[in-house]
C-alpha cells in the first residue's frame, strides 16, 4: 500500500517545479518614465499603476517590428475594454518615419518617440523590437525579444489581467 | 479501503496539465545556456557548405545579422576587433562566424561585402538555422565555449555593449 502511495505523493510533491516554467525569477521594478506621445499627449509610467502595461519599442525600418504591428493593434482592440494600456515607444528614428510607420500600420494606442534614449537606457533595451509586460503593480513580469504574435501577446496579459 | 487506486490517476493528470500550461511556446526555446550548440549546416557566401559548430576545441562566437538592420553594422567594428585580437599570428583561439538572416541573399551578400568581413559569413536561407538557434532578431550574438556548449546569448547591438563584449569572449577561453 505504501509502495502504491509512493508515485501520487512523489507527483504531488514535484507539482511546484512544473508550474514555475514560465514564471519570471525575481521580476524588477519597471523604471517610471514620461514619454511625449505623437498626439501631443504624454504618457507617464506611474499614472497607470492597477493597470497592465505593455511597453513596445520598435523602429520603422526594423522588419520584424512590421510584422508584429498588426498582432499588437488586433490584440488592443480586444482588450480595449481591460485594464491595460499598450504603449509604443520608437527609438533610433526620426520623428517622420516612426509617425510614418505608426499611420501605415494602423496602430491607435499611443505612440512616441524617444528622441533621447533615456528610456530605452533605463529598461536595457539593445535590440528591436523588444517588449515589456508590465503588471498592475509595476513589476515586469515578461521581456520579449523580437516579433510577437496575438497568441503570445494574450497569453502574458491573460497571466496580469 | 485501497485509497490509492482513486487517488493516483487524478494526481497524474493534474501533474501532467500544470506541466503543460505551464510551458508555452515563448519558453520554448530550443538554444539553451549550458545545453551543446545545435548542429546546423550553413552555406557560406562562397558557395562552400559547412557545420555551424563544426570547431572541436575551439571557442566560437555565432553572430546573426541583417541587411536592412543599423544594429548589425554598428556592431560590425567590435566583431571585427575582437577577431583580431583573438586571430592574431598563425594561432586561432576563438573561431568566428556570421550568418545572415531575414534579409534577401543578394541584399545580405551585397552589405556584408561592405563590411569587409574577415572571417566566414553564410546566408541562412528560410531562416531555419535562426529557428533552430531561438533567434528571432538580429543582431544576436551567441557565444559557445570549446567544449561546444552554448554560454551566452546576446540579443541587441554590441556597440551598447562593447566591453561587456570583448569580456564575454575571453571568458571562453
Amino acid at each position: 500500500m505504501i509502495r502504491r502511495a509512493l508515485i501520487p505523493l512523489l507527483l504531488v510533491l514535484l507539482m511546484p517545479l512544473a508550474q514555475g516554467c514560465d514564471e519570471m525569477a525575481d521580476p524588477e521594478v519597471a523604471a517610471d518614465f514620461t514619454l511625449h506621445l505623437f498626439d501631443g499627449r504624454t504618457f507617464t509610467l506611474s499614472k497607470h499603476k492597477g493597470d497592465a502595461v505593455v511597453v513596445n519599442f520598435f523602429a520603422s525600418w526594423c522588419i520584424p517590428c512590421r510584422a508584429e504591428a498588426k498582432a499588437l493593434e488586433t490584440v488592443h482592440q480586444e482588450y480595449i475594454e481591460k485594464k491595460v494600456n499598450f504603449l509604443g515607444i520608437a527609438i533610433k528614428d526620426t520623428d517622420s518615419e516612426a509617425r510614418g510607420f505608426v499611420k501605415k500600420y494602423g496602430l491607435s494606442f499611443p505612440t512616441g518617440l524617444d528622441k533621447d534614449e533615456k528610456i530605452k537606457g533605463s529598461f536595457g533595451v539593445y535590440g528591436l523590437p523588444t517588449t515589456f509586460f508590465i503588471n498592475g503593480n509595476g513589476l515586469i513580469t515578461y521581456t520579449h525579444s523580437g516579433a510577437l504574435t496575438e497568441e503570445l501577446i494574450k497569453h502574458e496579459l491573460d497571466k496580469i489581467l | 479501503m485501497n485509497w490509492t487506486r482513486y487517488f493516483s490517476v487524478p494526481v497524474v493528470v493534474v501533474f501532467l496539465g500544470l506541466l503543460l500550461t505551464g510551458c508555452f511556446e515563448e519558453n520554448v526555446n530550443p538554444l539553451r545556456i549550458g545545453a551543446m550548440a545545435p548542429p546546423s549546416t550553413l552555406t557560406l557566401l562562397t558557395g562552400e557548405t559547412r557545420e555551424v559548430t563544426d570547431h572541436p576545441g575551439q571557442a566560437q562566437v555565432i553572430t546573426f545579422m541583417a541587411s536592412w538592420c543599423p544594429c548589425s553594422k554598428d556592431s560590425i567594428p567590435f566583431i571585427k576587433e575582437a577577431y583580431k585580437r583573438y586571430n592574431s599570428g598563425t594561432e586561432s583561439k576563438v573561431a568566428f562566424l556570421m550568418i545572415g538572416i531575414q534579409s534577401p541573399e543578394q541584399k545580405f551578400a551585397d552589405v556584408a561585402g561592405k563590411w569587409r568581413v574577415p572571417f566566414p559569413v553564410g546566408y541562412d536561407d528560410g531562416d531555419k538555422i535562426a529557428r533552430v538557434y531561438g533567434i528571432s532578431a538580429p543582431p544576436t550574438t551567441v557565444f559557445i565555449d570549446r567544449e561546444g556548449t552554448v554560454r551566452r546569448v546576446f540579443y541587441g547591438n554590441i556597440k551598447d555593449k562593447e566591453d561587456d563584449f570583448f569580456k564575454w569572449t575571453s571568458e571562453l577561453l
